[in-house]
């Protein structure tokens, strides 16, 4: 294949498709003897797998195209054995099920086709998400298909080198045999910990065998949930209102990205910005995160002094005699700490300007609904939870509770750290004899500091439950590898009131086994057969669990009919009941003064000479588990527009007075450690600030993870504060590296040059006017569809029946990426790592881009999603020689690819850079080509492609139109980006039809179509402006 | 790099003097039309066909329209001569697996004729999803031991040399038993960009017999039609179906 001959780093190992074997890290004799239940050969036509029937049968195009040339006299179609009920072949089965990538609790819908998952959407039903689905959460298909999972159980050898398989009932008769053992009575189990029925399964376990329990949660969102119950009297963490607001000021919590439930919330949000008074949100955080690009006015506080501006603001507010309603008790308290306040020093501590800070006062004054918030890095500090109580008291005065914040339907959080400090001292101490540990992964998901994996050697027996070979599995002496979720039983709570229910959407592709299957066997082989419950199996654990919620919820129909409604629906989700009584409890004053008395900036280190190390997670690596799936490399963080590498962000002035420059590796160091990284200058952080991305920096995981970038947490000293990760805790010292940044920037401009190509209407100062007739900034020219239709030269088109098309609201794109992973999973975009993306030869169909405009004090951020326009006047169509590319009755530009010679002309002459061409075949490490979609060709060198406007989901619903002898009715067709979007910016239909949802949106005021009063390529996608309120 | 390197060495001016020759002469070819006889098969649709139908043709057979100039996309849906891509589409939809005749031999001999003919079965009695999905589908194994579970090999019939010989309904027993699919080996080979959705030309009145000749009849199963895209248009043409690309390609 010709793409070996360049493949170098291991990340291009896509391309040359031998890598199937796994990789042990250490050990490379392990490969040939694991890889059992994976490979078959696929020449071999006697011995036929189950896969190898379906990849006949089902997805044989799919995978003939990929092979290249098979000789077609030979090709076999395999039947089905037994007939199934329901399945139909050809036609694809969608099971509901939930997601698990993060604690946010998202309902997903999973299409399977021949019994293989190949694309995840989300569940509209789902009170959480309602139909989107985020990137990570995309990606949980090649988590199912890593070709680095662990494919059987395996032991590690008496020499400690390496593994040998074992078969499940040996590993699970050896473990029983030492749970067993009085001799070995010290144990312990670190899993995720939030409530769920393995959760409830593991504490019968361990309640069985006497074992220690720790919870690990990388992001357990405990500081916000005490400051709600300290201050409103509630439990857990409390339902943000975000689209009853009209003002949100925000303390680092990133909302729109990774904190907490960045679906729900960016779902409420953007409609809360398509209302009539649109949402202003303010948001302090010294480095531009994804929120804060989002925001209307976005204020660069120095680190750790979002305590300082949240007690500003309260004696402000408090000065303007606010909060009537509140009891006697708490004004006066509030008024005590207040009265201390020195306003002048807060300010200064906190660099921000006091004339700003008044504004925002007085934006909370005036506004109806208004909602602070701060999570994230900020409440990870020792003053965390000070700031987390203020900003709750401030919501108090202004009177939130019962508005846009709901104490009903509470948010299960995470569990605290403590307990797991403790267990690492008790392992390292040598008091733990076994150890059984989840896919949490805190070897890599905590800092080098915390000593885990020391801890973890000291111990005589781990036994890993984890199907991936993370930095915690490696140490393991026991690997049982469990099914991902989409193979396995369970339940997720993530709200009070909403139940969901995961189920296995196929058969596992390994040979792994559930994780509550396991446990059961394993005490069932120890005698100890109650952990169960009295069930035979976890299927039936699960169920017997879902028994009692429907005996507590009390409803008319029988339990099994509630059951299968479930399965079908994906959970059961209870109406939402209000509660607004507060019970203000004095503990939370307390903890203000404590935090008053302490040192004003508690980050340890040199200021003078050091810089505060601010990890943040990203919407593309989170906590790092996302790293061995090649989506979440290629796609270019949205903000920083990088892709296949960690970065350090620093301000360019810093750097500067450094002695710094772009394309620098610059290296970090500390007491605690150090690290090398690209050097990424952006003036938008802070000049005390050295950002760096969580989750990079795998030392194994797998060949897309390992090695790339590096882990900003061996930097992190050992310090949990309130249960939390203390993040921003340290400062560092950051010189040159060694060697030249290989950092690959898909960003070609960072300034739109003044083409208008991402608009942003400017609200008035004060209050927004209806309808938004914005004034429009300048250098935009007066040019808008619509205002003026400009004369044409040449006949036009005709579209009888249907003229797609699709619009995209600017106001309510987050730019979180979700649509392009939806891109990447729907259309088998194939994926050509980081060489190839630094050629410009990435192959994405739909690409964010990022936009900085005006000057560094009042800048703003856009983002443009942009994919084939399906122009009505294509520059693309007329030069390509072969008619290959061309202008349909439906209003779309049709790419016929085996028509296609690669001329590239097409490609030249577009003006948006939407086509992408194939230099390379790419092939896909088995089984990661089991994710392709059927109904779209994989296609070969030598060929342009581009966007469709999924044409396949196009031509299903005129399928289905026709059956039932309709038109396809508007909402019928949702291309996969506009399924996905989490905050519902996209729509997409028939242009001719005056009462579809996209030709409403398409004669809105704030419609614009990109570059077409330049070029007149009259295009089908129609952008609305964005909605951004002017600084006062 | 100098001028001397760049010019080339004197082998290389020679290839590159042929390869004008050779650009020459297929040029030549072109305008005599030889490749066209050559091609033929794969790039006129209608005129071969039309002579080697089997008798199943229809009457609109004899109605048959020549292609209009505009009919649709450039060169009336054929690939064209200067068309470079020529070569792969012979290559891989070339004359020996694309053509009309190819009868593969079967892991069973299954016999149509025998179903179909004598004992009256619907098509849709095995091919049951026709109508439902775009794939006919392969029977299930289950479906033909529905009936086999019961129906044994006919002794007369059954004339074998070798006594260890099984029977046809004995194979399919065994791979019941060992609960393996049927190899079949395919008759009709769609390459992997063409999009054809059985339900769709079922549902508009489409019957079987019109792409896959008189199965009734074939005790092996034969191809009848050449399904190549030319093939495909003169019907969609003719009954007034989409020819655009995006409905079949994807």
């Amino acid at each position: 294949m010709s793409a070996e001959g360049t493949s170098e780093s291991n990340k291009e190992g896509l391309m040359s498709g031998n890598l199937v074997d796994l990789k042990s890290g250490k050990d490379g004799s392990l490969g040939g003897k694991v890889n059992t239940t994976g490979a078959t050969n696929a020449s071999s036509s006697n011995n036929v797998s189950r896969r190898r029937f379906l990849q006949i049968l089902g997805s044989a195009p799919v995978v003939g195209a990929a092979a290249g040339c098979t000789d077609q006299n030979t090709q076999q179609v395999l039947p089905y054995v037994n007939r199934f009920d329901q399945q139909i072949v050809g036609e694809s089965v969608w099971y509901n099920t939930t997601c698990t990538e993060c604690s946010a609790g998202c309902g997903i819908q999973v299409r399977t086709a021949e019994g293989r998952a190949i694309k995840i959407e989300g569940n509209v039903a789902n009170p959480i998400n309602k139909g989107g689905v985020c990137a990570i959460g995309h990606s949980a298909l090649q988590h199912l298909y890593d070709p680095d999972r662990v494919r059987q159980p395996l032991k590690r050898r008496a020499d400690g080198k390496g593994f040998d398989p074992i078969s499940w009932d040996q590993a699970i008769k050896e473990i029983s045999q030492r749970l067993s053992d009085p001799d070995l009575s010290k144990r312990a189990f670190i899993d995720g910990g939030r409530a769920s029925a393995i959760t409830d399964l593991v504490t019968n376990f361990s309640k069985a065998f006497a074992i220690k329990r720790a919870s690990f949660d990388f992001n357990p969102n405990v500081v916000e949930a005490k400051a709600a119950e300290l201050v409103f009297g509630s439990k857990g963490l409390p339902t943000y209102v975000f689209d009853q607001a009209d003002l949100v000021v925000n303390f680092g919590a990133g909302f729109l990205e990774s904190w907490v439930s960045p679906v729900e919330y960016a779902r409420a949000f953007a409609k809360a910005k398509r209302a009539d008074h649109p949402v202003r949100l303010v948001h302090f955080e010294p480095r531009l995160s994804l929120t804060a690009a989002n925001a209307d006015h976005w204020y660069c506080n120095k680190p750790d002094s979002e305590l300082s501006i949240a007690l500003a603001i309260l004696k402000l507010l408090n000065e303007r005699r606010l909060g009537e309603a509140l009891s006697e008790g708490v004004s006066s308290s509030i008024s005590a700490i207040v009265s201390k306040l020195d306003l002048e020093r807060l300010i200064s501590q906190s660099g921000i300007e006091f004339s700003k800070l008044v504004t925002v006062v007085e934006y909370l004054a005036q506004a109806k609904n208004s909602l602070v918030l701060a999570g994230g890095v900020p409440t990870s500090g020792e003053k965390g939870l000070a700031l987390a109580v203020v900003v709750n008291l401030i919501n108090l005065l202004l009177g939130n509770v019962g508005k846009t914040i709901m104490l009903s339907g509470a948010r299960a959080v995470g569990s605290s750290l403590d307990p797991l400090l403790e267990l690492t001292q008790q392992m390292l101490k040598g008091q733990i004899q076994t150890l059984f540990i989840d896919g949490s992964n805190p070897v890599f998901k905590l800092p080098a500091s915390f000593e885990i994996s020391y801890a973890l050697k000291r111990v005589e027996t781990v036994v890993s439950f984890s199907s991936h070979m993370d930095e915690s599995t490696v140490l393991a002496h026991y690997i049982l590898p469990t099914n991902t979720t989409l193979e396995s039983w369970g339940d997720v709570l993530a709200l009070e009131g909403v139940y969901s229910l995961t189920q296995p959407v196929m058969k596992p592709v390994f040979d792994t086994r559930d994780l509550g299957e396991v446990l059961i066997l394993i005490a069932k082989a120890a005698g100890k057969s109650e952990v169960a419950e009295g069930q035979s199996n976890f299927y039936n654990f699960v169920k017997a669990r879902w028994q009692g919620f429907h005996a507590k919820l009390g409803l008319a129909i029988d339990f099994e009919r509630f059951w299968l409604e479930c399965l079908e629906r994906g959970g059961y989700y209870e109406p939402r009941k209000d509660r607004i009584r507060v019970d203000v409890n004095n503990k939370a004053f307390e903890i203000v003064t404590q935090a008053l008395k302490s040192e004003a900036v508690s980050i340890a280190g040199d200021a003078h000479s050091e810089l505060v190390v601010y990890p943040f997670a990203s919407v593309r690596s989170f906590d790092g588990g996302s790293a061995n799936r090649p989506w979440m490399q290629e796609i270019p963080d949205p903000l920083s527009q990088t892709v296949w590498d960690a970065w350090a962000e620093i301000h360019p002035d810093t750097a500067k007075a450094k002695g710094l420059a772009a394309g620098d590796m610059i290296n970090i160091k500390n007491y605690h450690g150090a690290v090398d990284l690209p050097i990424y200058l952006t003036p938008h952080l802070h000049k005390d600030v050295v950002a760096v991305p969580l989750g990079y920096g795998h030392t194994d995981y797998g060949r897309y993870a390992k090695e790339v970038g590096a882990n900003v947490l061996s930097l992190i000293p050992k310090q949990v504060n309130n249960g939390t990760l203390g993040l921003l805790s340290v400062r560092a010292s950051v010189t040159r590296g060694r060697g030249r940044s290989t950092l690959v920037n898909v960003q070609g401009s960072d300034s739109q040059l003044g083409r208008g190509l991402a608009r942003t209407a400017a609200l008035g100062a004060v209050a927004a006017h209806d309808g938004h007739d914005a004034d429009h900034g300048s250098g935009h020219g007066s040019a808008h569809a619509g205002h003026h239709e400009p004369k044409q030269m040449y006949e036009q088109r005709e579209h009888p029946l249907y003229k797609w098309g699709l619009s995209v609201d600017l106001a309510s794109c987050t730019g979180c990426s979700a649509c392009v992973a939806a891109c990447y999973a729907e259309n088998n975009i194939g994926i050509v790592g980081k060489k190839l993306m630094d050629q410009g030869r990435e192959l994405s169909w739909l690409r964010i881009e990022r936009y900085y405009d005006g000057s560094a004090d009042e800048m703003s951020v856009s983002f443009l999603p942009m994919m084939c326009q399906h122009c009505g006047n294509a520059p693309c169509e007329p030069v390509c020689p072969v008619y290959a590319t061309y202008h349909n009755e439906e209003g779309m530009n049709v790419m016929v690819y085996n028509r296609c010679v690669g001329t590239r002309y097409c490609s030249n002459n577009c003006s948006y850079k939407v086509r992408r061409f194939n230099w390379y075949e790419l092939s896909y490490p088995e089984p990661l080509n089991w994710q392709l979609n059927p109904d779209v060709t994989p296609r070969v060198t030598g060929i342009m492609e581009k966007c469709t406007f999924c044409v396949q989901r196009i031509l299903q619903a005129k399928d289905k139109a026709k059956d039932e002898g309709r038109m396809v009715r508007d909402g019928d067709v949702k291309p996969a980006c506009v399924q996905s979007c989490p905050s519902e910016a996209m729509a997409f239909g028939n242009l001719n039809d005056p009462d579809s949802k996209v030709s409403k949106l398409a004669k809105s005021k704030r419609a614009y179509k990109v570059l077409d009063h330049h070029i007149n390529t009259q295009p089908a996608v129609t952008y609305l402006e964005n909605v951004k309120y002017k600084e006062a | 790099m100098n001028n001397r390197t760049r010019r080339g060495s004197p082998l290389r001016r020679a290839w590159l003097g042929i390869s004008v020759y050779k650009a020459v002469i297929l040029l030549i070819c072109g305008f005599i039309g030889l490749p066209q006889s050559f091609f033929s098969d794969y790039l006129s649709s209608s005129d071969v066909l039309a002579q080697n139908q089997p008798t199943t043709s229809t009457s609109a057979e004899s109605s048959r329209t020549p292609l209009s100039k505009d009919a649709g996309v450039w060169n009336n849906g054929q690939a064209a001569l200067w068309d470079l891509n020529i070569i792969d589409h012979f290559r891989l939809f070339g004359a020996t697996e694309r053509s009309k005749g190819h009868q593969p031999e079967q892991p069973i001999n299954f016999s149509h004729k025998r179903h179909v003919s004598e004992l009256k079965m619907e098509c849709q009695f095995c091919h049951w999803s026709v109508a439902k999905s775009a794939f006919a589908a392969i029977p299930e194994v289950e479906t033909c031991i529905g009936c086999h579970g019961v129906i044994v090999p006919d002794p007369k019939l059954a004339t074998k040399s070798d006594p260890n010989q099984k029977t046809e309904i004995e194979k399919l027993k065994d791979y019941y038993a060992r609960s393996e699919p049927i190899p079949w080996i395919k008759v009709h080979v769609m390459p992997d960009h063409v999009r054809f959705n059985h339900k769709r030309h079922v549902k508009a009145g489409v019957s079987c017999h019109e792409c896959h000749g008189q199965v009734p009849e074939m005790d092996v199963v034969e191809r009848v039609s050449s399904m190549k895209m030319g093939w495909c248009l003169d019907c969609h043409r003719q009954r007034g179906a989409s020819i655009d690309c995006s409905t079949c390609h994807k």
